[in-house]
Parts: structure tokens; sequence; C-alpha cells
């Protein structure tokens, strides 16, 4: 049977970042479909426009996600159709459908189109707020451009930090009338034919890998913050100094699955930080050029045309290895520098290794389980979350896909194709409802 | 190329796996546990290596391994083992393993794979010991003698406690040698000299003793009293105090009997030493560990083997008996009542000795400072030849 009213309705894609966006092109480039994509960030992208460097090539994201946002082009030209700082309600089947009735509430929209990203309004702001976006290593004002790739290109205003009426200075200088403090919350309904959960990952929590001494000790920093500090937007303008006195490091230990593999924490392999950390290795060699960087892993996994990014890896002189990872880390107390309790397994011995600054490979960790809790889900509806996290068996009959790092952990690569998987269900799944 | 032969020998995988409650087929060579432990030194980080030497069943490298017996599992390894696959637990394992593989007799191995075979070894030197007592005691007090009448010292001494001390040495000894020959002897990369023998003999003493091994696994930064007041020392001056307790019984039964049985020339170290000091050892020790094997609480009372339990409630028994039928003796209760509690105490306290000390868990005491002795041995020959 045909139902014609919910094969018209658009896709619902929870979660701009790069899965999400690429889905949205290739449904909507493929057929005449609409999609929303809804977006809790003030901006889409998510977590790729906070590399570095892309590996295996070690472009910078920009170079991917540029392309793609124009092909988003703006909202009136095109299908899709974005909320930013915008989460998901409520999720309800629609009656006598097949599709979905979905409640979204959107933030206040306090800065509009207008906005030329002069930054006038940041100048005259006196509140300051922990930049996020740099995993709060330094701090931006309330009102603040979240990033340089940001797209919509405009200024956002952080609620917690603001204190709107009482203040108001931006609102004052502002030459553009781009800024309205008063601006409300938007509560709205829309009905979709199909929902892609593309809401992403976010780094596990590796305080509590309490023998690592992550939060304890300046000095140990996660490979997402490694990120931040070589890039140009970071807050040290690129360069890859420590923590605790601003040194240019040298001899930096890298350790891997520090919470991945591991039945206390995540028990699954996160895929991408073997690959990583060797990345972070070549560009940490290549900005301090007498850097002396070494890898503690259990096993190196780059699996196939990877493991040629692994040999210009081990070809490098000063690029160490050690299988076996790294037990306790205490901290010299003068110098700051990090203490090493680890085996080397190849020759059987054990050391103490003295590293200026440990950078962890963290796990990654699917969003939508803790997203799931602040939605309500209507009767009938089944998102299989497995024991992970993880929508790996998504139900595709009723129209709910994952795609991304809600599916399983994987590579920015990976998640493209993911996305257009996701993306060939979902038009599958109209096609044949349309036709019976 | 020369080709490598490794020897695997998949009974012994099994009966590893059957003697402790180890996942060590989950583990993934990672190298935590070796990075985490406390006591183990950089030339030869235990436990990884045995994680693998028991996941592939070599045999040679784990029978002239003495690692396990410089382990005391504070547990650390377990708790940070990334797969729970219980290192800590596999090296306990390994001591049942090592203890049957030192034995030559093979009877440890059937103690440690079922415990009927335990119970049944247990209750045949009972029988025996009751068939001893029929003998030379009957079952019948004569009414108006003394216990030292009816159970002489002298024959208890001749018929029971010297024989068996006599078994007990020589089996012991001869199992002792064993090890040696598979662990020293069987190394042909270090020789070494007679000298060290007697230089490091104080480790022996010195480790029997005080189980020193025990307070370094906490390798935390405070000072020696912090600790002590945090009840880090908890688990080892308890083990202590069991074993000086038990030990200062065991050398004056067998040697001084007459003290327990009569009046004795030293009546106030008599009642100072054993009396007060060993019973409360006993007493108290064997509760404490009982404890902690039901709270579990603890990386190293986490798992209770069959031989764990039956060796403790052995040992409390034994206590329990022997100074109840001191009271008796003590407070001069009805004789016939010390007979019979007398004929108890030793139904309890022989199959324990014979079964437990040489073949079972109580081998631990010979072990273990005979190990650290061995491996100090091993060390201190290697780092003479490196100087050389």
């Amino acid at each position: 049977m045909s139902n014609k009213s919910t094969s018209e309705n658009p896709v619902l894609i929870i979660g701009g970042g790069h899965s999400g966006v690429s889905a949205a092109l290739e449904i909507t480039e493929a057929a005449n479909k609409k999609v929303y994509i809804v977006e809790k960030r003030p901006y889409l992208g998510g977590r790729v426009l906070q590399m570095y460097k892309y590996f295996p090539k070690l472009c910078p994201p920009f170079c991917g996600f540029e392309i793609n946002t124009k092909r988003i082009k703006s909202p009136f030209e095109s299908n899709i159709k974005f909320f930013v700082s915008s989460t998901v309600e409520e999720i309800a089947k629609e009656e006598n459908g097949t599709g979905y009735i979905v409640k979204i509430r959107q933030k206040p929209q306090f800065i509009n189109d207008n906005c030329t990203i002069c930054g006038e309004c940041a100048k005259v702001c006196p509140e300051a707020r922990p930049n996020d976006f740099n995993y709060d290593m330094d701090m931006t004002k309330a009102i603040y451009l979240p990033n340089i790739s940001a797209f919509p290109l405009k200024f956002t205003v952080d609620e917690k930090y603001c204190k709107f009426s009482s203040c108001k200075k931006c609102e004052e200088v502002c030459k553009y009338n781009a800024i309205n403090l008063n601006a409300s919350e938007n509560i709205f309904e829309l009905k979709v034919s199909d929902i892609i959960f593309a809401s992403g990952w976010k780094p596990y929590n590796v305080e509590k890998l309490e023998n690592l001494g992550f939060g304890k000790f300046k000095n140990v920093i996660t490979n997402v913050m490694l990120e931040r500090l070589a890039s140009d937007g970071g807050p040290t303008g690129g360069k890859i100094l420590r923590p605790s006195d601003g040194k240019e490091v040298n001899n930096v230990a890298f350790i891997q699955c520090a919470g991945s593999r591991n039945e206390n924490h995540l028990p699954y392999c996160s895929a991408v930080c073997c690959m990583a950390s060797l990345k972070q290795a070549l560009y940490l060699r290549e900005k301090n050029p007498s850097s002396a960087p070494t890898i503690f892993y259990i096993d190196l996994r780059t699996p196939g045309r990877y493991e040629n990014f692994l040999n210009r890896a081990t070809c490098d002189e000063n690029i160490k290895f050690n299988k076996g990872v790294v037990g306790k880390i205490s901290e010299e107390a003068v110098s700051n520098n990090l203490i090493l309790d680890v085996e080397d397994i190849l020759s059987g011995k054990k050391m103490k290794f003295t590293a200026e600054m440990v950078v962890l490979a963290v796990g990654m960790v699917p969003n939508i389980k803790d997203d799931l809790k602040n939605i309500k889900i209507g009767e009938g509806i089944n998102i299989g979350i497995d024991e992970n996290g993880f929508i790996f068996n998504q139900d595709g009959l009723n129209g709910i896909f994952s795609a991304g790092v809600s599916k399983f952990p994987l590579d920015v690569y990976m998640s493209g194709q993911s996305a257009t998987s996701s993306a060939l269900s979902v038009l599958q799944r109209n096609y044949r409802r349309d036709n019976g | 190329m020369g080709t490598t032969t490794i020897k695997t020998d998949n009974d012994l995988i099994k009966y590893v796996k059957n003697v402790g409650e180890s996942n060590f087929k989950k583990c993934f060579q990672c190298g935590t546990c070796s990075a985490v432990c406390p006591l183990s030194t950089e030339d030869r980080p235990f436990p990884r290596k045995e994680m693998i030497w028991a996941g592939w069943g070599l045999k040679e490298q784990l029978a002239s391994d003495l690692d396990p017996w410089l382990c005391y599992y504070c547990g650390e390894c377990s708790k940070n083992c990334p797969r729970k696959a219980e290192p800590g637990e596999l090296m306990m394992s390994l001591r049942r393993f090592l203890i049957s593989a030192y034995d030559w007799t093979g009877i440890s191995k059937l103690l440690y794979k079922s415990k009927y075979a335990e119970y049944i070894a247990l209750l045949i030197v009972a029988v025996v010991v009751f068939i001893e007592w029929a003998v030379l005691f009957g079952f019948s007090p004569a009414s108006g003698a003394s216990l030292n009448q009816l159970v002489s010292p002298e024959k208890i001494d001749y018929f029971f406690d010297w024989p068996m001390t006599a078994f007990l040495g020589v089996v012991l000894t001869s199992f002792i040698y064993n090890m040696y020959r598979k662990t020293v002897l069987s190394d042909k990369s270090v020789k070494i000299p007679l000298k060290l023998y007697f230089t490091e003999g104080w480790s022996l003493i010195f480790n029997f003793f005080t189980q020193y091994r025990y307070a370094k696994c906490d390798d935390g930064k405070e000072p020696f009293y912090k600790k002590l007041t945090d009840g880090k020392y908890n688990f080892w001056l308890t083990h202590l105090f069991l074993m000086i307790s038990y030990v200062a019984l065991f050398v004056g039964i067998v040697f001084f009997l007459d003290w327990f049985q009569k009046e004795n020339s030293f009546p106030l170290l008599h009642i100072v030493l054993f009396d007060y000091f060993a019973s409360i050892g006993l007493m108290f020790g064997t509760v404490y560990f009982v404890i902690k094997r039901l709270t579990k609480k603890i990386e190293r009372s986490k798992f209770s083997h069959h031989t764990d339990w039956m060796f403790i409630i052995l040992l409390f028994l034994t206590g329990f008996t022997g100074i109840i039928l001191r009271a008796a003796i003590v407070y001069k209760l009805p004789v016939p009542w010390m007979f019979y509690l007398y004929l108890i105490h030793l139904l309890i306290l022989f199959p324990m000795l014979v079964i437990e000390v040489p073949f079972s868990k109580w081998s631990h005491l010979a072990y273990r400072p005979m190990g650290i002795y061995f491996a100090n041995l091993k060390e201190k020959a290697k780092n003479l030849s490196k100087q050389v």
C-alpha cells in the first residue's frame, strides 16, 4: 500500500557533523527529497572541524568540509533545511502513516544573518567562557565566533555566561542590527518520513583511568586536545607547547587504547586511535624537528592501505614504538615531566620512561545513548541501542537508520561511506513504500 | 634460517585453568600487569610473560619459573587488567601447579584436581592415627589414672610426632631438591658460585621470618607508620602473626611435648608464648582469613580454591581443639574428657600436617622463602658474571 503523504515528508537527520551532512547531500542530490538536519551545536561540521589534519593524506579539515558546505548552499535554494543549536525533544509515530512526528527545541537565535563577523561585539563583551571548541584550554568572550570554519558563519551567544538585559553592550555596538538579546527559544514539530541518527561521538572521560593521571597532571593531555594545540585556531596558535610551562615539547609519549579495548571502560576498539597517533607523531616531527615521539601500543591496527601510513611513520627513525602499554604515570616534582611505568614486551624488560608530555589516545563514546535520555520516544519505536551505545542494528523496515559513529567506531573516510549507505537505505525504503 | 620448536602442552593449560579462576586465555599481552606490579623487577617482570606461557602451555618455562613465588597477589595486576583476565589469580594457579610439579609422587596433582581426593587422603591419615591410638592407648581410659599415665608423652613422641616430623622433613626436602633442580640447575645461563649459597643465606632466613615482600605490595610514598595506621599492612602482619604462632607451637609440641601435658619448668614462658601469643595468633589469624575469603573485598581473597578452604579450616580446628585440650589440662577437667579431646585433636592435626604440608597449600611455607632465595642467587650470580 502506498502512502504518498508520508513519502513527501522530508528525512530527519539528527546530527550535522560529517556523517549527517554527507547523508543529507547524498539524499538531496540523488532524489527529489527534502532533508532536515538538527544540530545541537551552533554550527555544522561537528568533530571534524576540531581536527588539525585528517589521515592518511594529512589535509586540513576544511579541505573536505568546505566543499560540503558549498553543496548545502543556502536553505532557500537547497532541499536541505538545517536547525543549529537545536535538539530533538520527542519522537512519536505518525498516525496512519509510516513516518514520525518530531518535536524540536531550538535555542534562542540571538544573532541573525546580518552578522558580518566583524568582531566588534566580542571586543566590548565583559564576560568570558571556557572555549569548548579548544577543549577548554583557552577562553572566549560570551559572544563569540565558534570557529573559523563555522557554517553558518556568524557569532553566537553563550546563554550560560551572557548577562543579557543587565549588559547589552554588544547589542549597542553592533552596526548591522545583527544582535537581538530578547530572542526566545523556538519549539516546533516536524513531520518526517525517516530518521537517520548521525549524532557522533565524544572522547571518553579519561579521568576514569586513574592510573594515567589525566586531570591530575597538567602535561597529560588527550589526542583530541593535541589536535587543537597543533591547529592555527588553537590555544597556542599552532605551536605544540605543553600546558604546564608552555615549553616546546620534544619527548612525547603517545599511549594507545586509553579507555578502549578495556572491559573496565570501553570494551570495543575505537578504530581510529592508532592512525590518529601515527598522524600526530608525524606532524609533531614536522612542527618540532628535534622531537622524538614514542608510541606505546598493544598492537597497531592499520588495516588495508593504512599500512602504508604505518610504514611512513616507522621509516622515521625518531619515531619510536614500544609494544606494551603504560601501567602507571607519576609526575616529577620540579620539572613536571612524567614518569611512565611500562614493560617493553619485545625485550621483556620493565622500565621507567620519562616524557615531557603524554598524549592519551582516548576512545570514542557514541553520543546517542546519552542523547536518548533527553528524548521522549513514542510507543512502538525501536531504536536498537546495543550494549556499547551504538545503533549497529538499525531498524530499516521502520525507517530508523544510523550513520557515522552512531553506528560503530569509524574514521572520517568510513563515516562518509556509512552516510552514503544510510542515504541509499532511506531512498530504497521510500521507493518501496511508494511502489508497493 | 634455523627453526625453533615450541613444545606446548594442552593438559597443562587445562590443569592450570582447573586449579584457579584466571581467564588467562583472554589475555592480549598489553603488558599493563607487569607495568603496574609493585613487586616485579625491571629485568624479569611478571606476570605478563606467565600469562602467555600459561596460554600456550609452555611447560618447560613454567616449571622452571621462580616468579610465582615472588608474587604476593597484591592484586594491582588484576585490578588494572583491561581484559579482566585475572593475572594475579593466574600466579596463584601457577603456585598450585608448581607445588604439584615439584612433587615427584604425583599426590599433589590429585589433591589439587579433586576435592574428593583431598577428603580421601585426609581420611586415610585419620584412619591410620585412629588405629595407632587404638593399639597404643585403647578407647576406655582407666578410672583414676592421670592423662600422662593414659597417654604418655613419650609414646606420642615416638609413635606420632617424631615419625611424622621425619616424614615431613624427608619428603619436603626431596621436593625442594626437585625445585632446585628444575629452577636453578636446569638454567644453563647461570652458574652459581658456591660462596653465594652462604652469603645469600640471610635472605632465606629473613624472608621466612618477616615475609617482608608483603609490605612492598603498597608502593605508595607514605611513611611506614602512616601505612601501618591506615591498615595497609594488616594482611601482612596477620599472616606473619599466624605463621610465627604456628611455628612456635609446632616446634614446642614436637620437641617439648612434656611442657604441654605436665607442669613445665618455665611456666611463665609457656603461658606467655604458647597459651597467649600463639593461641591468639592461631585463632585470630584463621578467623581473619576466613572473613577475608568470605567477604571477597580484596583481590587476593576474591577467589578461593578448595585447598585454600581445607587448609584454613583444618588449621582453625587444630588450634581450637588444641586450645580446649590445653585448657582442660590447666583447669583439671575430668580425665576421660581430656582423653577423648586428645584423640580428636590428633585426628585433625595429623591429617592436616601429613597432607597439607608437603602436598598442598602449606608447602608454600618452604617454597616461598626458597623461591626468593634461589631467585636472589640467580640474580646475584648474573650480576657477578656481568662484572667479570
